[in-house]
């Protein structure tokens, strides 16, 4: 055999396939699929949801209470003096 | 620099390395596929180009001996006579950068450098096939110099030995 070093000196440089950077970009985009948790997200979009509704419906229900239920509502002893002596 | 500016231009850097280590194009594509996801990851955090390039050469060699171990434990799942082996290997033996009057010998000496430890292959592959200095070896290998030329020294002595037996292998 001729010496290993000249052997290995004589190798050539190999450009590599075109095609290959369009599979790496695939590769990449098909693994940013797999590891987007779509499924937490799904779950948090749903909790934001039901959050939002709750507290639009905290907010519109005591413009919807008459009146006359709200004065119901003022407790006995907040705004009237009562004498013993009477 | 953008991931597609760093593969135009390492692209074949990575993919010739990948081939010194597999010697076939399916597995060096296998290779360069992964090193690149790799450097998609976290190429925004390099700023000068020679650290880029060092760091990629470092992400290739890592990568190539990792392919290299996971495709040995699963032969060696598959259990296969070793003389076959070395037969198959040589009729397997698919490098394209290597002249077809050169590919026996070539496919010889390749055997050989694939039982050296995975640092003497390295160096052997980087100093003598890439054409890299001594200092660049270094850097990409984490090591002195000094360190880098004792490895080279051993990685011939040990080819020597491997050669000669190989070669009282054949003979007999």
């Amino acid at each position: 055999m001729e010496h290993p070093e000249d052997l290995l000196k004589n190798i050539q440089k190999v450009a590599p396939d075109p095609k290959l950077y369009a599979a790496i970009k695939q590769r990449i985009k098909n693994r940013e699929i797999e590891t987007t948790p779509w499924g937490i997200l799904k779950i948090a979009a749903i909790l934001c949801g039901i959050l939002l509704c709750a507290e639009a419906y905290i907010i519109a229900t005591p413009a919807a209470i008459d009146i006359d239920d709200e004065i119901a509502l003022v407790s006995v002893n907040s705004n009237t003096l009562y004498y013993d002596n009477e | 620099m953008n991931f597609e500016s760093i593969y135009l231009k390492h692209s074949s850097l990575v993919y010739n390395v990948a081939l010194q280590y597999v010697q076939n194009k399916e597995d060096a594509e296998e290779i360069t596929q992964d090193v690149f996801v790799k450097v998609y990851d976290k190429h925004k955090n390099f700023k000068g180009d020679s650290a880029l390039k060092t760091w990629i050469y470092r992400i290739t060699v890592n990568t190539a001996l990792d392919y290299i171990k996971a495709k040995n434990r699963k032969k060696r799942a598959a259990f296969k006579n070793s003389d076959d082996t070395a037969l198959e290997f040589i009729g397997d033996f698919d490098h394209p950068g290597v002249l077809l009057e050169n590919k026996e010998n070539m496919a010889q000496l390749f055997m050989a450098i694939n039982e050296l430890p995975e640092n003497q292959r390295t160096v052997l592959i980087l100093l003598k096939v890439d054409d890299l200095s001594q200092k660049e070896v270094a850097e990409i290998l984490e090591k002195s110099p000094k360190a880098v030329e004792s490895i080279f020294q051993r990685a011939k002595t040990n080819l020597k030995k491997i050669i000669t037996q190989n070669e009282g292998l054949h003979i007999k």
